[in-house]
């Protein structure tokens, strides 16, 4: 889902082997939050019955890594997300999860979804015969009345949360400075670690 | 003693890029006509080629598949193309009947221009001699050019391959069909990775090299079929654009400072600042790469120019957005090759030298060579010919020689090579050519290779980068959009223990940074070790033409222009 | 305006990024409410109450025993609806951010994450977040209630307000779909220190270190202050240590507390890797190297000379 130049992506995708592309494109889309792409997104799943739905890790734009999950309640599905490793079988799945403490093995039935984090491979490079076969493989473009939304679901008005405004982040620059070789710097080092609660 | 950069030839031999085509059959790729290159020349001649295959289904259906390839080492089409730039648009009048000129990826006419000469402090309006009038041209950024023939070309039936390395000739029988990709996912030491995957050969039956400037497989054509008696020269441009506060009026382009005239610096150039519309301002320094002090670098000296007060001016409150460097070749008609075909193919565009130095101008002429060598490719393949049959693309060169491209280069040709001997001697030689439209001088100037050009170590510096007018070099290179992968295989191919002057020479000359002084090799302390950091590379080809070598890194790798 | 804040466990603990979110809750607001959600957790709301919580609610059920999102979802939701809560809080980590998603989906309720700060404006609670690679700062609200929020890990830090909380069972059911993924082993092993992209101190090197060898500093400095090694992309090139540890444009981007950079230019390169870290401590011998035109605290001495000592000092401090 993404505005037209979002296209260049699935033809990468087709490139490296998938082999059909559907692009979620509407200029109603433009702003939307979670909660509007999700609900977009799922429509647009839900069309498409899929065994396993994967999602990456984060979105170029907004670092967000929360998107799966939300789509994943909407179609009701089974979720498992940061997946180094993922196995396909026999109407199961059976993921490694990497979390702050580890590794945890989950193991879920398909129908369902599945983020990779960036653990899981060193993406592949596509072979000339695939850039050169992306071109005649299907692609199919949908619009919001095609997936049965309308403005009100989408963009700005489908949103929950918006942006005020940007603004440079506070100014660094030596604030402070030691000129000093030796014991004298390491020990206002330490001072000034312990005057911000850093030690 | 004098110490040149020729003196230590890199570890590279022309051969090791021709190859037989090695894939079993049914893994090669067949194409109708291979262009390498999806530059100006390259997309006007896919352009050029669906136009003549819309009207002709029948020859088309007889190329396969895929009738018209074009092959591209950048991410997409304009991300590895630089220039000022000024653009004369009879070309895309040619290639387009009946467009308007508001429809063609133009920023603006070029309204009023000016000329001025330079020195430390002031500037110094000069009248412009009549080959820079650039009264109906307009400015335009060559990579949105590049993006915009893309669109025209895939629109047209033509099939883009972008982020594709053309790393090898394909010569069978002593005829050229087709190319060799170069292989992705291999380790610095040239490992293969976990996910590599090899290049492939596409078989053709025309060939097209547009690769431009220091193209790889056009300088690997030329020497394997004996193409070029005469050397190239070239110029390396460095180029920033900058939002800026108020519109500029005017194309500007300068002379002087801060290049020293005195003949034994041998620095020709000067720089160019155009307006990109109304919020953006492009402006270059533009220097041949024969000058003489090792410590001259184009990156600093355009951070230099930006500090006088004429520029400064223009570039009020403003911000760079964006930088980019490439080289130009300078020698025009003086160094084009013997002949632009050869059996199975042709050169078009920057790659054959078809540059007006004086005018500032290649990209009509590339965009002009492109056409032409899709009319001669069609000319052989619709009666089902092979393009290696004595003569068959002969017509190619003929074409070159009766069209406005040769007879530009021609009236310049002794123009540039005049500046060989300094500033003021240089601009009576030009002057006298240009006022006898080339009849004067009587002899042909020679050209001396860059690389040969002895090389001293003097004493330019450049004024620290204050990081809001001026930049070092590694902050250029992150504007590039360059992020190239660190444990890639290093492309560029120069000996790594030369004499000092050598050393200091690629250091400054090269404006990202790749080469850096390792310690001492010599116990003399006069020839030292180089240092190589090829994923800063911005592909501009410069060590090419001071003494090393530039092979294409992996497809995709390098600086992705959007505005330059 | 009544506030609710996920408190996330790990073995018998409460998380400390939690805990710091339920005190940054309880500055910002009396009506401050903290759920615990696994099973046998009730023996923490005591600790959670301390740290802010005026109201523990605790949903103890066997299904809520794995640390699977799903089931948390359905219960928070329920939660949320039934007692009317305007803001949602939660410290973020591989959980609470799909049961965070998933809980504004099943509310269609606006989620903010990568907070930094939280604050009131007029009454209405405003976030910041840093956005663009950490190179800008983006002020972020909701259009409606409730309001959740996904803070950034380690922002806030924990303080006992001493007080005593009321505890209160909350209903536990879980829908079919949420009971489909099962746990069939858990992860239960802290790593061997912390990786840099989750560490609080990292303590990078450069070429200025001189030597391979030379990294020994480093690895003694971070240890000595429970933070990751990380490296330059110079230092990766010339093979000084592995590029699993690369800071900057071709590698991780990090953002600690706090930052070390030893013998460390800083071009720009580096700088996109690291520019959200809390404070930048930079050590170099060259007083113009452009690193100290972003550090918070500028050191112009010898790396081979300060890093050692300030290792020794720090353990002392420390009282290894």
């Amino acid at each position: 889902m993404g505005p037209e130049r979002a296209a260049d992506s699935l033809r990468k995708a087709l490139a490296i082997g998938a082999d059909r592309a559907v692009h979620v494109s509407d200029e109603g889309l433009a702003g939307s939050d979670l909660v509007a792409t999700s609900k977009a997104l799922a429509k647009a799943l839900e069309r498409e019955g899929a065994d396993v739905v994967l999602f990456g890790q984060q979105a170029g734009d907004s670092d967000g890594a929360v998107l799966w999950a939300a789509v994943a309640d909407r179609l009701q599905l089974p979720v498992v997300s940061q997946a180094a490793s993922l196995e396909v079988g026999d109407g199961k799945v059976k993921v490694k999860r990497q979390t702050e403490y580890g590794y945890d093995v989950i193991e879920a039935p398909t129908p369902c979804v599945i983020a990779v984090s960036d653990a899981i491979n060193e993406p592949r490079y596509p072979s000339l015969k695939g850039i050169m076969g992306a071109k005649k493989k299907p692609r199919e473009t949908v619009a919001l009345s095609d997936l049965g939304l309308g403005p009100d679901d989408a963009g700005e008005a489908g949103s929950r949360t918006e942006v005020h405004g940007l603004s440079e982040p506070p100014a660094r620059g030596s604030s402070e400075r030691i000129e000093d070789d030796g014991p004298a710097a390491a020990e206002k080092i330490v001072e000034y670690l312990s005057t911000h609660k850093l030690l | 003693m004098s110490v040149r950069p020729a003196d230590f030839p890199p570890p590279f031999d022309p051969a090791e890029f021709v190859a037989e085509p090695s894939d079993p059959p049914d893994e090669r790729i067949d194409v109708g006509v291979l262009v390498v290159g999806g530059g100006p020349a390259g997309l006007s001649a896919a352009i050029r080629l669906n136009q003549l295959l819309e009207e002709s289904p029948a020859v088309r259906d007889r190329l396969g598949e895929i009738p018209v390839a074009v092959v591209e080492k950048g991410r997409a089409p304009g991300a590895h193309l630089l220039s000022g730039a000024v653009v004369n648009p009879r070309a895309f009048r040619q290639l387009f009947p009946g467009m308007q000129s508001e429809d063609m990826p133009f920023r603006s006419r070029v309204e009023r221009e000016g000329l001025y000469y330079l020195t430390a402090k002031r500037s110094i309006r000069l009248p412009a001699p009549p080959p820079m009038w650039n009264h109906g041209n307009f400015v335009a950024s060559i990579s949105e050019i590049g993006a915009w023939l893309g669109e025209r070309a895939e629109e047209g039936g033509a099939t883009l391959v972008p982020e594709t390395a053309a790393r090898k000739l394909l010569v069978s029988g002593g005829r050229v069909v087709g190319i060799r990709t170069g292989d992705r996912g291999r380790g610095r030491n040239g490992e293969e990775l976990p996910n590599f995957e090899p290049g492939s050969d596409i078989t053709a039956r025309v060939t097209i090299l547009a690769e431009g400037t220091q193209g790889h497989l056009t300088g690997v054509a030329l020497d394997r079929f004996g193409l070029q008696s005469r050397p190239q020269v070239w110029a390396l441009g460095v180029k920033e654009v900058w939002e800026v506060r108020k519109p500029l009026d005017r194309v500007i382009h300068t002379m002087g400072w801060p290049l020293r005239g005195a003949k034994k610096f041998r620095e020709f150039g000067g720089s160019f600042i155009y307006p990109l519309g109304e919020e953006h301002v492009a402006l270059g320094m533009v220097v041949g790469l024969d000058y003489a002090d090792a410590t001259l670098s184009v990156h600093d000296l355009l951070q230099e120019l930006k500090l006088h007060p004429f520029v400064r001016a223009i570039l009020d409150g403003g911000k760079r957005v964006a930088w980019g460097a490439k080289t130009i070749p300078e020698g025009g008609f003086l160094a084009l090759p013997d002949r632009f075909h050869f059996p199975g193919g042709m050169i078009a565009g920057d790659g054959a030298g078809l540059v007006n130095v004086p005018a500032l101008k290649g990209i009509h002429y590339a965009m002009r060579s492109g056409m032409l060598a899709a009319e001669s490719a069609f000319e052989v393949l619709a009666p089902g010919r092979t393009a290696w049959e004595p003569g068959a693309l002969e017509s190619y060169d003929q074409a070159l020689k009766e069209s406005y491209v040769w007879r530009d280069l021609e009236r310049v040709r002794n123009m540039r090579p005049a500046f060989q001997y300094g500033f003021t001697r240089g601009a009576m030689l030009a002057g006298m050519a240009l006022n006898t439209l080339g009849k004067l001088p009587p002899r042909d100037l020679k050209l001396e290779p860059d690389a040969q050009v002895p090389v001293f170590v003097g004493d330019h510096s450049a004024p620290a980068p204050d990081g809001q007018l001026t930049f070092d070099k590694l902050s250029s290179v992150y504007l590039s959009g360059n992020k190239t992968r660190d444990d890639a295989p290093s492309h560029l191919r120069v000996d790594r223990k030369v004499r000092r002057e050598v050393a200091e020479t690629w250091v400054h000359m090269c404006p990202a940074q790749v080469y850096e002084l390792g310690g001492e090799a010599s116990p003399a302390g006069n020839v030292v070790d180089v240092e190589v950091t090829a994923s800063n590379c911005v592909q501009c080809g410069a060590i090419t033409a001071k003494g090393g070598r530039l092979t294409p890194p992996e497809g995709g790798d390098g600086p992705e222009y959007r505005l330059m | 305006m009544p506030t609710l804040v996920y408190v996330e466990h790990h073995e018998g603990e409460p998380v400390k990024g939690s805990l710091g979110v339920l005190g940054k809750a309880a500055q910002l607001g009396d009506d401050v409410a903290a759920v615990l959600l696994g099973s046998g957790v009730e023996n923490m709301a005591e600790t959670v109450g301390r740290h802010g919580a005026s109201r523990v609610l605790v949903a103890d059920d066997p299904a809520l025993e794995t640390p699977l999102p799903q089931p948390r979802v359905d219960v928070l939701a329920k939660l949320v609806e039934s007692e009317g809560f305007d803001n949602v809080l939660f410290g973020a980590s591989v959980l609470a951010a799909d049961v965070a998603a998933g809980l504004a989906a099943r509310l269609d309720a606006g989620l903010n994450w990568d907070l930094v700060d939280l604050e009131l404006q007029d009454g209405k609670l405003v976030g910041k977040r840093p956005a663009l690679g950490d190179s800008v700062i983006a002020e972020v609200g909701w259009k409606s209630e409730p309001r959740l929020a996904l803070v950034r890990s380690g922002t806030f830090e924990p303080s006992e307000s001493g007080g005593s909380a009321e505890v209160a069972k909350v209903p536990v059911e879980i829908q079919d779909f949420s009971k489909q993924a099962v746990m069939v082993e858990q992860a239960h092993e802290e790593s061997q220190g912390p990786s840099i992209e989750d560490a609080d101190v990292i303590v990078a090197g450069g070429r200025g270190l001189g030597q391979a060898e030379n990294f020994s500093l480093v690895e003694d400095l971070a240890k000595a202050l429970g933070g990751a090694v990380a490296a330059t992309r110079a230092v990766v090139d010339a093979g000084w240590y592995p590029y699993a540890t690369q800071v900057g444009q071709t590698g991780k981007t990090v953002s600690p507390k706090l930052y070390i950079a030893c013998g460390i230019s800083g071009a720009i390169q580096h700088k996109v890797g690291m520019q959200g870290s809390g404070t930048v401590v930079a050590i170099n011998k060259d007083p113009n190297a452009p690193i100290f035109e972003y550090s918070d605290l500028a050191v112009v001495g010898d790396v081979h000379e300060i890093v050692p000592k300030l290792t020794q000092l720090v353990k002392e401090r420390k009282g290894s």
